[in-house]
């Protein structure tokens, strides 16, 4: 069988008249495709900031402490270790390997100390205090001595020392600011003794200089290079003694068997703790704390100390909401989105009807039609998409498919799906039956489809609300879009209400002697039962309020993190984005209205209605759904908020409940902007209809 | 004929387009129309019977000439003059009957003099009168679309004749009507011409209506050719269906008085 080929000049054809409502569609989806392209990894960019920022501000290092082996002898002694600098390097290697790959590549090299318990100065100074301390990292950290030299053994290596024995004399070197301070020189004695009055023997060997006093390893023990005030009480001065490896057996032995402190460090580097690995690195901490040895137990077990968990807990409970509350955002921008294309598809259709209809009563098959119609449709979303992913690349450190798929697959299937049921229609054979009880079970039929439908999302909306209750915002995609559904539950009761309303008024003013209120009024009565247009106000005028309370909460927040200000950013990027698109959605639904409105117009112009009188006519047409949804969008707003601002976790962003104050300026902005709008879609739509001369109605009908 | 000349047409000229391609569609059109006749406008498709009609109207502008109706010159009113010229002198039948459909048949009627600001009693009486004269009385509730096409010409016939109109200009007003129902449409034309003292202008391409009509002008090529089978007092000659004094004869819907039985209309083409 031979596949049918599109015809090609009827499809370029079709393009070039409807440029219009084509490149708006367009516009539109580089616009959604944009922000939801950029959004995940401008998102996962600000986590990965928020993650540093906590991990600099609230420390998170890892620290791990072990027991010393005994150092006791034969015969009630102790015996000098000459190797114990190795053992401390063993120790290091060990915590380094237990800490598994993925969490060692987001650690700096790790340090080891190996620190006395705090001596006091007993030169009759007051506060000053004194600790000796060994540090070594990987070749480091480095020192020059300017005077002296490094501690050296004050015994030989493998000395015993009875228990009860005299101080076990050891040397130190002092940095330049702490030897200024303390006023020593290499080869003085320094007079200290511990908490019971137990004296030490400490000798200066020589007075260092750092080869770099930024060193990390340097930021664990700050009083070994200038004197520390207020680390031991208030008034107080710490000072520390840097032991070599040579004198730390001696250290050892000037000391109880466990008085000196063996720890390793672990500093966490932010430049590589991304949010990609905090899953991995926050469950790796905390196997590590579970499996750590107890920290009074007398043995050689690691046992780990670390903060880490928490501020990684922390962090991403922050970033999970703030995700899960972008998410809420970036829905109601796509639901807005998808019914503006919807809107535009059935304004395409419109305007092609007669073209559809006369391609198919010439007898070309709907699969042609539809893949002609698809055909143009895919190729003008396609660049769209590609447009507006290129620019989301352009702003953001990469692009995400995960969200636009909606909105493309919207743009590219719905205007070829109305366009084929439209031709589909032309030759149905589908007459309106003679008979009254038909006809009556015909309406109902239709009734109760738009009836099933509106069930469906109203009950969509409903379990959308329970799921955000139950689950949290962080529930997955059906709590998040809890805004945007009970926001098109809600336009969709409006649409119910306003024929009700129209009509009414018509009632009314047919009684009155204002004949532009009753043609207006007779207008938008004819007019108010169309669904679309009225949904594509009323969602967004209310999903606009209800980011514009959010930006509003959010901006008033006392903690402004990264994470808040980038919610910030995209609440009020949503709520500018909305009503714009609310205002295509006027567009487009003004157009599609337009030719059977001034077909009316033209008709009451030839019964002697003045040009400015048929813009007033117009207007009245245009305001009502207007009016609705500048009243009621921010009403339902405000109920969409109270409804579901409780189960946003804002809290964790904000650091507390955040008040609910409706930014109403900002409100009646919005509805001030589409008021406006109808003014000026009214001048516009006569100024382009008066090129088309009034006599053309009098033989065709026709505006 | 019940009186002088309502229209008067000097010198028309319209030309649509311009250089090698442009389309003479009048010229130099001159003729009057008396007062209280129905004319006939006939000729084939593109011969400029619409054109003609739409400058009448004041719904276009000749290149040149002039167009005077009760005394106006048309040509040379502004939009706003236009507007109240089509309020208070001109009004219209269309083809496609251009009724507004979310109104009810009364409400189609009285819209002209909701315009005229006419008071809401006159203006209810006025529309019964109407509808009860194009035979509707009692469909005065019902909207466009529940009507059949007969009756929605009769609706826009009933609304042209609302405001007391001088001049009634009608295009192909049979144009979407089966043969029978066209027929009961021209007779109305007719009878209101005689009964509401109107002076009726009528395009039609059937030639069985001409015989209701006091005058036939046939346009051709964006010319006037009177018809030949006109008597120097404006009656048709020997027309089929006329009697001697120049009215329809034995036609259905009329009254031997020549007024319209606006009641059997109303029946027959339902």
């Amino acid at each position: 069988m031979r596949i049918p080929a599109p015809h090609w000049p009827s499809v370029a054809g079709r393009a070039r008249a409807d440029a219009g409502p084509l490149l708006l569609a367009a516009v539109v989806v580089v616009a959604i495709t944009l922000l939801a392209g950029a959004m995940p990894p401008l998102l996962s960019a600000t986590a990965d900031a928020a993650v540093r920022d906590a991990v600099r501000s609230s420390g998170g290092d890892l620290q791990v402490h072990s027991r010393m082996e005994g150092d006791d002898g034969p015969n009630g002694s102790r015996v000098r270790h000459p190797r114990l600098a190795e053992d401390v390097d063993d120790f290091r290697a060990r915590a380094t390997d237990e800490l598994g790959p993925g969490l060692r590549a987001a650690l700096h090299p790790p340090v080891a100390t190996v620190i006395s318990p705090t001596l006091k100065i007993t030169d009759g100074s007051v506060l000053r205090t004194f600790q000796l301390a060994y540090v070594a990292r990987d070749g480091g950290p480095d020192v020059t001595w300017i005077a002296g030299g490094p501690p050296r053994p004050t015994d030989s290596e493998t000395a015993a020392v009875p228990y009860g024995a005299p101080p076990w004399p050891v040397q130190v070197g002092l940095s330049e600011a702490d030897a200024a301070a303390l006023r020593l020189r290499p080869g003085d004695r320094l007079p200290l003794a511990d908490d019971q009055g137990n004296v030490k023997k400490v000798q200066i060997s020589g007075v260092f200089r750092p080869r770099d006093s930024a060193d990390p390893a340097w930021r664990l023990l700050p009083s070994l290079l200038s004197p520390v005030a207020g680390a031991d009480g208030a008034g107080s001065t710490r000072f520390a003694g840097l032991l070599s490896r040579d004198s730390l057996p001696d250290a050892r032995l000037a000391f109880g068997q466990d008085e000196l402190r063996r720890t390793v460090w672990f500093t966490p580097d932010p430049a590589r703790l991304t949010w990609a690995v905090v899953p991995s690195v926050a469950a790796k901490v905390v196997g590590l704390k579970a499996a750590s040895g107890s920290s009074g137990a007398r043995d050689g077990s690691l046992k780990w100390e670390t903060r880490l968990d928490g501020v990684l807990r922390n962090v991403s409970a922050q970033v999970h909401a703030a995700s899960a509350q972008a998410s809420v955002l970036l829905i109601t921008l796509l639901a807005v989105a998808i019914l503006v294309l919807l809107l535009a598809a059935d304004l395409l259709v419109h305007r092609r009807a007669p073209a559809l209809t006369a391609a198919r009563q010439r007898g070309m098959s709907l699969p042609v039609i539809g893949g002609e119609l698809l055909l143009e449709s895919a190729v003008s979303a396609l660049l769209a998409t590609a447009a507006g992913l290129g620019l989301a690349r352009a702003v953001a450190p990469g692009v995400s498919w995960e969200w636009i798929a909606p909105v493309v697959v919207t743009a590219v299937a719905a205007g070829p799906a109305f366009g084929t049921l439209t031709a589909a229609r032309a030759t149905r054979d589908r007459r309106v039956p003679a008979n009254r009880s038909a006809r009556r079970w015909m309406r109902n039929t239709g009734r109760l489809r738009r009836a099933a439908l509106e069930t469906g999302v109203l009950v969509a909306a409903s379990g959308s609300v329970i799921a955000l209750y139950q689950r949290g915002i962080g529930g997955g995609v059906l709590p998040a879009s809890a805004p945007a559904l009970c926001a098109l539950a809600g336009g969709l009761l409006l649409a119910r209400a306003l024929p009700l309303g129209t009509r009414f008024a018509l009632k009314r003013l047919l009684r009155s002697r204002r004949p532009l209120a009753v043609f207006g009024a007779a207008r938008a009565a004819a007019t108010s039962a169309r669904v679309l247009p009225l949904l594509v106000l009323v969602t967004s005028v209310a999903l606009a309020s209800y980011a514009l309370t959010l930006g509003a909460a959010v901006g008033h927040g006392t903690a402004a993190g990264p994470l808040a200000a980038g919610l910030l950013r995209l609440a009020w990027v949503s709520a500018v984005t909305l009503p714009v698109l609310g205002l295509l959605g006027l567009a487009l639904g003004a157009a599609a209205g337009a030719p059977e409105r001034w077909q009316t117009l033209t008709r009451l112009r030839t019964l002697g209605l003045r040009p400015r009188e048929a813009r007033w006519v117009a207007a009245g047409e245009l305001l009502p759904p207007v009016v609705v949804a500048a009243v009621g969008g921010p009403l339902l707003g405000a109920v969409l908020v109270r409804l579901t601002f409780g189960s946003l976790d804002l809290r964790l962003l904000t650091g507390a409940d955040p008040a609910l104050a409706s930014p109403w300026w900002g409100l009646g902005l919005v509805a001030v902007v589409f008021l406006a709008a109808v003014a000026v879609v009214v001048p516009v739509e006569s100024a382009l209809r008066r090129r088309r001369r009034l006599s053309e109605v009098l033989r065709a009908g026709g505006s | 004929m019940n009186g002088g000349p309502l229209v008067g047409v000097r010198g028309v000229h319209r030309r649509y387009g311009s250089g090698a391609t442009a389309v003479h569609a009048l010229r130099d059109v001159t003729f009057e129309l008396a007062a209280g006749t129905m004319t006939a406008l006939v000729g084939r498709s593109g011969s400029g019977k619409t054109t003609l009609l739409n400058i009448i109207g004041g719904l276009d502008r000749p290149d040149s000439g002039t167009v005077h109706v009760d005394g106006t010159d048309v040509t040379a009113l502004d939009e706003d003059g236009l507007s109240l010229l089509r309020r208070e002198k001109v009004s219209y039948v269309f083809q496609t009957f251009g009724l507004i459909p979310v109104l009810s048949a009364a409400e189609n009627v009285g819209a002209p003099l909701r315009l005229a600001r006419v008071p809401p009693v006159e203006r209810e009486r006025r529309v019964a009168l109407l509808l009860d004269l194009v035979g509707l009385a009692a469909h005065a509730e019902q909207r466009p679309g529940e009507l059949s096409g007969g009756q929605q010409q009769r609706v826009a016939i009933a609304r042209a004749l609302a405001a007391s109109p001088r001049l009634l200009i009608a295009d192909e007003p049979t144009g979407q009507l089966d043969a029978e129902t066209g027929l009961s449409v021209m007779a109305l034309l007719r009878g209101v011409v005689e009964s509401e003292g109107v002076t009726a202008l009528v395009s039609t391409h059937d030639p069985t209506m001409l015989a209701l009509a006091d005058r036939v002008i046939r346009i051709n090529d964006g010319q006037l050719d009177e018809h030949p089978g006109i008597r120097s007092d404006g009656r048709l000659d020997e027309h089929p269906g006329t009697r001697s004094d120049g009215r329809l004869d034995e036609h259905p819907g009329m009254r031997s008085d020549g007024k319209l039985d606006g009641r059997a209309n109303g029946r027959g083409d339902s």
